[in-house]
């Protein structure tokens, strides 16, 4: 039995652009915070 | 280096190239290996041998501007091969994903120089991998790219068939020119959507329309790229700009109700069927997509999103949204982020 036609039920876990602006605050690069924080925009 | 897993930086397309290759190499199960010492420098054989089934991937860069049917370009050549001489040979298929683009002469990026973001899924069954290209002001049709060359396991297979088992899957955000199949010229320079060795390769609308011998076709006949469709929509009927060969019946979704993400695993078929201006063109489903796939912005997903596949499964994906400096349309597709 495979898994074609099967619709998955995932978990949304978190997100990787949080994890790099945590990283950008931490070394104060507010540009890439603001990068980070409009890429978001456009998908959201 | 680690092998399996995933990967993100800015480098260099040789880099990258050796990057694939070197991290293929050192998954443990040894299914991997250097297909020739003599492809370096921009380019790598990287040679798969499981049992008596053996595949060349070769991955090239390509830096030489190429004279495209209408635009020029330079990008990345994969070819799939069941054979090597020196190169490429045997049955072959070959994709260019021209991501390095101009609509003349002079294009300015150099890859051996310039950057690209990229994002990596390693395993034994292949790579997928995403990348955006370090803008430049002359080159104005730079494209964000997916490469995505996969090996499923046999027996997941919907049937027997006797051909290979790998698949490749191949976009640009903004060129996809596929010149006329009839022509030398074009050979190794045609961007094909998808590639299952060696039963057939695809082009979205060229095959959906059956016209291989037209000198190019894209969503509107120069060669760009169009997203997949999201529902059936009236005004057009589906997905005449669907890529041929793969399908996606549901791009994932965030519900609204819970909170939680539904979707469909990419399914490959095993041929094509080519009648001119078909809606449904691939009726053969012989595997799913493990190493990626397709979401659908507008329910709440966003870019750099992490989904996991419900327990006792540890696979999770990362969502990427990447579009270039010169297209606006992005590339929605899911990588795999843990195994």
């Amino acid at each position: 039995m495979t898994e074609l036609g099967k619709v998955i039920q995932a978990n949304l876990v978190g997100n990787e652009n949080d994890k790099e602006r945590d990283a950008a605050i931490k070394l104060q690069d507010w540009k890439m915070v603001d990068e980070l924080a409009q890429k978001k925009n456009q998908t959201g | 280096m680690a092998g399996v897993g995933y990967y993100t930086g800015a480098i260099t397309l040789p880099n990258l190239i050796d990057k694939i290759a070197d991290e293929l190499n050192t998954v443990a199960s040894t299914h991997w290996s250097n297909g020739d010492a003599a492809w370096s420098a921009g380019k790598r054989c990287c040679k798969y041998v499981n049992g008596g089934e053996t595949m060349y991937v070769a991955l090239e860069t390509v830096n030489t501007q190429a004279a495209l049917p209408t635009y020029y370009g330079k990008g990345l050549r994969i070819t799939f091969s069941d054979a090597w001489s020196s190169g490429p040979s045997g049955n072959k298929q070959q994709s260019f994903i021209a991501f390095e683009a101009k609509t003349a002469t002079g294009i300015a990026g150099d890859l051996t120089t310039m950057l690209i973001t990229y994002y990596l899924w390693i395993e034994d069954a292949g790579f997928c991998v995403m990348g955006v290209p370090e803008s430049n002001t002359t080159d104005n049709l730079q494209g964000s790219f997916i490469a995505v060359a996969e090996r499923y396991d046999p027996n997941t297979k919907e049937y027997s068939d006797g051909s290979g088992n790998f698949y490749g899957y191949f976009r640009c955000n903004y060129i996809e020119q596929n010149a006329d199949r009839t022509s030398p010229t074009y050979d190794g320079l045609r961007l094909e959507n998808v590639m299952r060795p060696f039963r057939y390769i695809a082009h979205a609308y060229k095959e959906y329309s059956n016209t291989p011998t037209t000198t190019y076709y894209g969503n509107t006949t120069n060669g760009q790229y169009t997203e997949i469709h999201k529902s059936w929509d009236a005004a057009y009927f589906g997905h005449s700009q669907d890529p041929v060969g793969i399908e996606f019946p549901k791009l994932a979704i965030k519900s609204s109700g819970n909170g939680k993400v539904y979707y469909c695993k990419p399914v490959v078929h095993n041929s094509i069927t080519l009648y001119g201006f078909r809606h449904e063109t691939s009726f053969d489903p012989i595997a799913l997509s493990d190493l990626f796939m397709a979401w659908r912005p507008d329910s709440g997903l966003v870019d750099g999103d992490i989904i996991a596949l419900p327990s006792p499964s540890t696979k999770k994906y990362l969502l990427k949204s990447l579009n270039s400096v010169d297209k606006a349309t992005p590339l929605y597709y899911g990588i795999k982020y843990n195994a």
